[in-house]
């Protein structure tokens, strides 16, 4: 009966994603039916009794299923939630642009290249952090809602191409950058300011790519 | 008592609120609560009273954690929030008002 009264439940799961909600609401659901069950036994009803009762205790339990289902068309994002990211990811930029501003401030001002360069790679790391946690603040959001092999799979699908223009265009860019590095550095021969442009260059990639997967999310939707 | 249960299903979630303001509970208790005080006359569907958990979550009126059971099942608790406190008041306070029109009507 115990199983019987399982198997009831979990069959109403059958066509809902299998998210953690899902699996912690079907564990709910068992634990405390089980519980009346055996409260039903208790009072001297017959096995056959208590699962009739518990079973039509139940109720129509696509309700709760469906509310499980739908939660995906409602989990688009808040116009706060997109305010947060944006100003998250604005402030990131604005640290990445002033982080070589650092340097040159620091050695041509105070005259203290070492802090300068310190600074710059401080604000580089509250910059990265900030982009790290935006996107993991976001990616949660959404997988929490979907299941992972569907995700994987339409990825797989939709981005397979994306991909390969990706990585062209990403290749061509950083050898473009090397030839303004070296034709900068040989033509002013200012070695030591002149790596600078790495890092812009990596700012730069970072940035167009965040606009590129900001415009194909608001496609998708 | 149709009519009864329509008008008890309209307020499940204050009547779950009023459960939980005395002290943290689970499902199956509070279920078990309401048919003692109304004397087996009346009892939530598991579905009716899952959903409504789920609506009082989403909303921040509630809040769940798993309990640490040593035998058996373990049990999701529900414990209420400031702001459910506050929503269980205004929702009292509406009831009372309904409440005195229906008489002065009926």
């Amino acid at each position: 009966m115990v199983a019987k009264i399982r198997n009831y439940i979990q069959r109403a799961f059958d066509d809902v994603p299998k998210t953690k909600k899902a699996m912690e609401l079907q564990e709910e659901l068992i634990a405390n039916c089980l519980e009346k069950f055996n409260d039903q036994l208790r009072i001297g009803k017959s096995e056959e009794e208590a699962y009739t009762a518990v079973i039509s205790g139940i109720g129509d339990l696509s309700e709760l299923t469906e509310g499980l289902k739908e939660r995906h068309s409602l989990s688009v994002e808040t116009p706060e939630q997109r305010k947060k990211s944006a100003v998250l990811v604005a402030t990131a930029v604005m640290l990445y642009i002033l982080s070589p501003m650092m340097v040159v401030f620091f050695s041509e001002v105070v005259n203290q290249s070492v802090i300068g360069v310190l600074m710059m790679f401080t604000f580089v790391a509250i910059a990265t952090g900030l982009l790290v946690y935006n996107a993991m603040t976001k990616s949660r959001y959404r997988r929490e809602e979907d299941t992972l092999v569907e995700e994987f799979k339409e990825w797989k699908s939709a981005k397979a191409k994306d991909r390969a223009i990706f990585e062209t265009v990403s290749s061509a860019y950083w050898l473009i950058v090397v030839g303004i590095y070296l034709f900068i550095s040989f033509t002013t021969l200012a070695w030591h300011y002149t790596w600078i442009i790495f890092i812009i260059a990596a700012a730069i990639g970072n940035i167009v790519k965040a606009i590129l997967l900001w415009r194909q999310s608001d496609e998708t939707k | 008592m149709s009519i009864t249960s329509d008008i008890l299903r309209g307020h499940t979630e204050t009547i779950i609120l009023k459960q939980l303001l005395i002290s943290d509970s689970y499902g199956y208790q509070i279920n078990k609560y309401i048919q003692e005080k109304t004397d087996n006359q009346f009892e939530l569907k598991e579905a009716t009273l899952y959903s409504a958990f789920r609506r009082l979550e989403t909303a921040g009126y509630i809040v769940s954690y798993w309990g640490d059971e040593t035998t058996g099942a373990r049990r999701r608790y529900y414990s209420i929030t400031t702001t459910g406190k506050k929503y269980y008041e205004d929702s009292k306070k509406e009831w009372e008002e309904a409440k005195g029109l229906l008489d002065s009507l009926i």
